[in-house]
């Protein structure tokens, strides 16, 4: 049986209301101020609220903020102005309600609210069928290592709380905060990815926080940074132990004031922003050598998600590597497979560079392969691809080739080229542009390199 | 864009009504009798219908009646009363709106079905994946 709890300090209005609302099924609480409402809500969130804006010791709208789960919403008002409403749908109200009692309207509103939840219960038990098949979000893969990752990410995307997601380079940072995003209230809202180690520290300011017309020679106009566009969604900064140290400082005032001052500007703006983090540093190892603040560490590690590297879940390796195949014969109109000793050689692999490795060599066999993917066509051995190791300043995905001392002239152009094409994803013409060559002759390269495997 | 049939004989509640879906960024059509939202209705399915309940040829609930599939609907009604509230409920209307148009209320409306077709839409995605994987089911197992 489904459960409501009637916040107001009107009594008659208060009876008149469990009443209707027993009448339509439910078992009802009541509460008449926000203490005795605190008190109820601990025993356990009910499937509605009713709420009155104006309560003795307060307005309902601050139990809103508070819950960290909020069942669905009814604001209960005197008169509902058009502002009323504007402002109740913001705050995520499902409906409002004005005095006295329209039992139409009560009748209306649970069929709303039970029609919402049972939607809202099978959009959970489908999420629920793909993650025992190993997708959740835009994430793949069923190994352990990975359900406590799910785990994590169901419970924190509920709350707006400031994230911290860890891992190795490639093990999907960027992904996990995306599905942490697609699962929270602010889904509708933007989701913004800032690379810190990939903006230039003069700029990173600005970048972050915005700047005045005229703060700066070249600043000719205002500019809106990311905390500002991010207003209600959320924000995530990537490497942000590469934040110069000044600026840490200035993040953690932004994460517990929730306010920005542009640069140049002296009036704070309010921005209601969830941050999420990450890095691929060891945090202790940061902070000993100071890349990272140890007070904006403790700040950002309210809830930490560490991700598991690809060779603590191997069995993933084949549905991801079936996934990324599968992408590309969309985009191409193919329908090239693995054979199932490359298979077999994918998940023997090591794969140090973790998921975007994997993803890396599937896109370059796909471009050798006619048909079939075989071993010959994994660009597993020879040349070794180290993702992540990148020069102060780089802009953190740059990727480099390592070549043994001895290989041939030919050869080593085959991997540049190969290297090059991979981290363009495919696109030609800016491969081209890059190596400086037509794209005539990448073509002409492309099919011998194919007649060869 | 979203869009709505607006089907009810009274000009300027039409005029007021068409006016707040625009506002809230609907695309709007408008029909004053059962015939002509006949005809509107077989050039496509709205996203979200209102309806009077009482027209010259007939009651706005026939309408419904005669669709296969319906879209989100909410009646327009003089006043509503809890039987109104119950009938409309029992053929699957999802909200009543009063005369004179509410503009707050007509914002809730549109907020509870613009919602309600955004779980909608998650559901048939969610279920579209899990189709797929279906078929790919032996892979991943």
């Amino acid at each position: 049986m489904l459960h409501a709890l009637i916040v107001d300090d009107d009594l008659s209005f208060q009876l008149g209301l469990a009443e209707s609302v027993r009448l339509e099924g439910f078992t009802t609480a009541t509460a008449s101020s926000l203490v005795t409402a605190r008190q109820e809500l601990a025993k356990g969130v009910p499937d509605v609220l009713f709420i009155d804006l104006h309560l003795p010791d307060g307005s309902g709208l601050e139990l809103l903020s508070e819950m960290e789960v909020r069942p669905e919403t009814v604001l209960i008002t005197g008169q509902a102005s058009v502002e009323t409403a504007v402002e109740a749908l913001r705050q995520g109200v499902a409906d409002y309600l004005t005095k006295p009692v329209d039992f139409a309207r009560v009748k209306m509103i649970l069929a709303n609210v039970t029609r919402t939840r049972e939607l809202k219960e099978e959009i959970g038990s489908l999420r629920g069928e793909l993650r025992r098949l190993g997708r959740f979000g835009s994430l793949i893969g069923g190994a352990p290592a990975m359900q406590k990752v799910y785990d994590l990410i169901a419970r924190v995307a509920k709350t707006d709380a400031t994230t911290l997601i860890t891992g190795e380079t490639g093990t999907g940072k960027e992904v996990v905060a995306q599905t942490i995003h697609q699962l929270s209230r602010r889904h509708r809202e933007p989701f913004l990815p800032v690379n810190c180690g990939a903006v230039a520290a003069s700029l990173i300011e600005s970048v972050l926080f915005g700047h005045e017309r005229g703060s700066f020679t070249g600043a000719d106009r205002l500019h809106k940074g990311y905390f500002e566009r991010a207003h209600r969604g959320t924000l995530f900064l990537d490497e942000v132990t590469e934040m110069p140290l000044e600026l840490q400082v200035r993040l953690l005032r932004v994460l517990e004031t929730s306010e920005v001052v542009r640069v140049g500007g002296t009036e704070p703006l309010k921005v209601n922003v969830r941050v999420i983090a990450a890095t691929n540093r060891d945090l202790e190892q940061a902070v000993a050598d100071g890349k990272l603040r140890e007070d904006l560490l403790y700040r950002l590690n309210v809830f930490p998600i560490p991700l598991p590297v690809l060779s603590d879940r191997r069995e993933d390796i084949e549905p991801l590597a079936e996934e990324f195949l599968g992408v590309l014969n969309k985009a191409e109109g193919t329908s090239k497979r693995f054979s199932s000793a490359a298979l077999e050689r994918l998940r023997s692999h090591r794969w140090p560079g973790n998921v975007r490795e994997l993803r890396n060599v599937v896109q370059r066999a796909f471009i050798l392969a006619e048909d079939t993917i075989d071993v010959d066509a994994l660009p597993l051995g020879g040349a070794e691809k180290v993702s992540g190791s990148k020069a102060s300043g780089s802009t953190g995905s740059a990727e480099t080739l390592t070549l043994k001392v001895g290989v041939s002239a030919a050869e080593t152009e085959r991997h540049l080229i190969l290297a090059t094409l991979e981290s363009f994803n495919g696109d030609k013409q800016k491969t081209a542009d890059v190596l400086k060559i037509s794209v005539k002759k990448l073509y002409n390269r492309l099919r011998e390199y194919r007649a060869v495997s | 864009m979203l869009h709505a049939l607006i089907v009810d004989d009274d000009p300027s509640f039409q005029r007021g009504l068409a006016e707040s879906l625009r506002l809230e960024g609907f695309t709007t059509t408008t029909a004053s009798n059962l015939a002509v939202a006949r005809q509107e209705l077989s050039k496509g399915c709205p996203d979200v219908l209102f309806i009077d309940l009482h027209l010259h040829d007939g009651s706005g609930l026939e309408l419904l009646e005669e669709m296969e599939a319906c879209p989100q609907t909410v009646v327009i009604t003089g006043q509503a009363s809890l039987e109104t509230a119950v009938e409309a409920l029992r053929r699957g209307v999802v909200d009543y709106l009063t005369k004179p148009v509410d503009f707050a209320r007509v914002k809730t409306v549109l907020a509870n079905v613009t919602r309600t077709r955004e779980l909608k839409e998650e559901m048939r995605s969610l279920r579209g994946e899990l189709r797929k994987i279906g078929r790919l089911g032996p892979l991943i197992d």
